[in-house]
């Protein structure tokens, strides 16, 4: 797919967003560490990583408001900052004065980021029904729950309908509900031809949206490109079976890591198609009825606990 | 500018709403209003306490006894001196009583010896007293008995009553004061110093605390992918100064009209009158020029102090080393009240960081050179610039810096 954001006037194919070689020191410390990667297309970008990874550098410095100690980060063809690009921040902790009010501050935010008096009114008070969070506009932000600050946070990173979207950690302390609700609109933006770059410890959602990733490791990058294609690299290795009885004396027969058991039945680490067959096969003959097989390509959650875990 | 005036419009807006701000203002109206009312006060009763007083004053508290061998006064001279003198009786002793009346002197304060003797035509006076805290006394005693004397010498003399009257009197004169009185002058000076020393105190930690609840709170993240961090720091410093400037207007409008209206023109104490007079315009003036320049060389530094911290209790400890300075400056401005035309006190003027405190109070106190005022004020604005400029610089990446606090040869580091 070619997006028309990344097609400019001249009709000259740009890569909207490209950070090669992007190092951050703090003194001794490398915090990331010669970090290089391509966005062409609008949708959502997955940056991961453990605590600590360098992650929220990466972004600051994206953001531009962290310096680089070298390396080049462009937006269409020139270097991203404030003038150049218009940002939605969603941090991951906070970002709310705790003690001004919900519609004063968003108004402010927007201000800052051009709107006029007017339109930041109208831009706030459609997402504030879009989230519906209206009749906290005049609450003090701190005696918000959790999940309506996040709501809040989340519509001052909308509020000026910015092209680069990165949002960090953007389901932290929400219900099921609400989770559901920011999924629509995190779906919306990436319909709407916006980039989003997101940072997320839950792998699940990260699988859902992401078509890139790039995983993060002291600073240094572990794996990236296209998720499918990680996926697929990694080939279908990856066997669940339940079944009515139990089956581990035929597992080990046939010579079969055992990932992990338990009442929804095994995870097998399989080396081929063939050795799937092979136990199905086995277990029929026994008269053990099948609750469930499923041969598949591993989760991005193990191929994350793997990677991170793995490497020291 | 247009995002200058954002975030100076939304800082104002939300400083000026605390509660904290309207109560201590208020208090500092409250405070204005009553100190400027006691001299009302005090005069209203003490009128009631001088009506009295004219009835006891009659009472002879000081009794000089005088030796006067050569007769220098007769019977009748000496009931004219306790005449003009008032409650002092003057009584003729024998010389031989001389150390009989020392000792009664030593032991009492209400008794004096006056010797009247002739030294080369001319009367000489030795004056006898236990403490010596009476000194009108015997200038004007000598004085008097100076005209008793030539008086009588000129009449021997065959001169006429009138030349006589005429030649003994003194030059008339009046006193017209044209400096600045010391006392006022002393007030005054209190007055400007803590007066500005707790504006630009209160409002700079109000900077402080602004710049560290933005970066605690992770505002700051927001706000930095949108806005410049100078113009952060530049709005939100001027911002504080225009609320603090606003206060200061206020207090000084209500000050003026409560003086005008209560403040009795004649007051005085300890004989010398006491009015807000040093407080001319050109002063008030200089006064506001002062605290916007002081204000704004410690806002700069407070907001590198807020932008270290990490916690929004750290505040005060990262302010310590700007509190100091300023109670360091504080106290020279302090000593320079007794001496405010001495060396001492054009120095602590020259110096930024005391000359907000110390140049409005020499004002108010003496006159100040036209030169020194300019060279003060331009040495405060150059170092406001230069200080602004390295704050700027070092508020931009302490305001993202988490974690352990800043020291100040880490802010070094990162602002190089």
């Amino acid at each position: 797919m070619v997006s028309t954001s990344s097609i400019n006037k001249c009709g000259v194919k740009n890569l909207a967003l490209v950070i090669s070689n992007v190092v951050k020191k703090f003194g001794e410390k490398t915090a990331v560490d010669g970090i290089s990667f391509t966005m062409e297309n609008p949708g959502v970008f997955g940056l991961l990583g453990t605590n600590g990874a360098g992650k929220t550098t990466t972004i600051r410095m994206i953001l531009g408001i962290l310096e680089k100690d070298s390396g080049t980060i462009q937006w269409n063809g020139k270097p991203v900052t404030r003038e150049n690009v218009k940002f939605g921040y969603l941090p991951e902790e906070r970002g709310l004065y705790p003690k001004a009010k919900v519609g004063e501050q968003l108004l402010y935010f927007a201000k800052l980021r051009g709107l006029t008096a007017k339109a930041a009114k109208n831009s706030m008070e459609q997402w504030c029904e879009r989230l519906g969070v209206t009749e906290y506009i005049n609450s003090v932000a701190e005696h918000l729950s959790k999940g309506n600050q996040q709501k809040i946070q989340f519509i001052s990173a909308l509020i000026h309908d910015p092209e680069l979207i990165i949002l960090d950690e953007p389901l932290s302390g929400l219900d099921p509900i609400n989770a559901d609700l920011f999924r629509g609109v995190i779906n919306e933006l990436a319909s709407k031809q916006k980039f989003i770059i997101m940072s997320s410890h839950q792998m699940h959602l990260v699988e859902e949206y992401c078509n890139d990733i790039l995983i993060l490791k002291n600073g240094k990058t572990l794996l990236k490109g296209n998720l499918n294609e990680i996926k697929r690299g990694y080939g279908r290795t990856n066997l669940s079976i339940k079944c009515e009885a139990d089956i581990k004396n035929l597992v080990e027969q046939a010579g079969i890591n055992i990932v992990s058991a338990d009442e929804s039945g095994y995870e097998l680490k399989i080396k081929s198609e063939e050795q799937a067959n092979e136990i199905l096969k086995n277990i029929i003959d026994n008269g053990i009825s099948v609750l469930k097989f499923e041969i598949r390509e591993p989760s991005l959650h193990e191929i994350f606990v793997e990677k991170v875990g793995g490497a020291e | 500018m247009k995002e200058f005036f954002t975030v100076f419009a939304y800082t104002f807006k939300e400083n000026v709403r605390k509660k904290s701000f309207i109560i201590s203002t208020v208090i500092m109206l409250l405070l204005a209003i009553v100190a400027l009312n006691i001299p009302a006060f005090m005069q209203n009763s003490n009128k009631d306490n001088t009506a009295e007083e004219d009835n006891t004053s009659i009472d002879i508290h000081t009794t000089v006894f005088i030796v006067d061998e050569k007769k220098v006064l007769d019977e009748q001279d000496l009931e004219g001196l306790g005449i003009a003198f008032k409650g002092y009786a003057f009584k003729a002793e024998n010389l031989n009583n001389v150390d009989a009346l020392k000792k009664t002197i030593k032991e009492s304060d209400d008794s004096a010896l006056l010797i009247i003797n002739i030294k080369e035509g001319q009367p000489f006076l030795e004056y006898w007293v236990n403490k010596d805290d009476d000194q009108i006394i015997p200038s004007q005693l000598s004085k008097a008995i100076k005209n008793i004397y030539a008086g009588r010498v000129l009449k021997n003399a065959d001169i006429s009553d009138e030349i006589i009257q005429m030649s003994l009197n003194d030059a008339a004169y009046e006193v017209n004061v044209l400096g600045k009185g010391m006392m006022q002058s002393y007030f005054s000076g209190i007055l400007v110093t803590i007066l500005l020393f707790f504006a630009i105190y209160f409002y700079g930690y109000g900077v402080s605390m602004s710049v560290a609840s933005e970066k605690t709170s992770r505002v700051m993240e927001i706000i930095l992918t949108s806005v410049k961090p100078s113009k952060i720091i530049i709005g939100k410093t001027v911002a504080m100064g225009f609320l603090g400037l606003c206060d200061l207007l206020l207090l000084i409008i209500v000050s003026v009209v409560t003086y005008k209206l209560r403040f009795p023109k004649d007051f005085k104490i300890m004989g010398e009158t006491l009015n807000l007079s040093n407080f001319t315009g050109p002063v008030l003036t200089m006064l506001i020029v002062y605290f916007i320049l002081g204000y704004s060389l410690y806002a700069v530094l407070n907001a590198v102090a807020g932008a270290t911290v990490s916690k929004a209790e750290d505040v005060n400890s990262a302010m310590m080393p700007i509190s100091m300075i300023s109670l360091i400056a504080f106290y020279l401005s302090y000593a320079i009240l007794g001496l405010p035309e001495g060396k001492f006190a054009t120095i602590v003027s020259l110096i930024p960081f005391s000359a907000p405190f110390a140049m409005p109070c020499r004002l108010v106190l003496t006159d100040v050179p036209a030169w020194e005022i300019g060279v003060s004020a331009a040495i405060l604005l150059a170092s406001t610039i230069l200080l602004g400029w390295i704050s700027i610089r070092i508020y931009s990446s302490a305001v993202l810096h988490y974690g352990k606090r800043l020291k100040l040869k880490d802010l070094l580091n990162i602002s190089k």
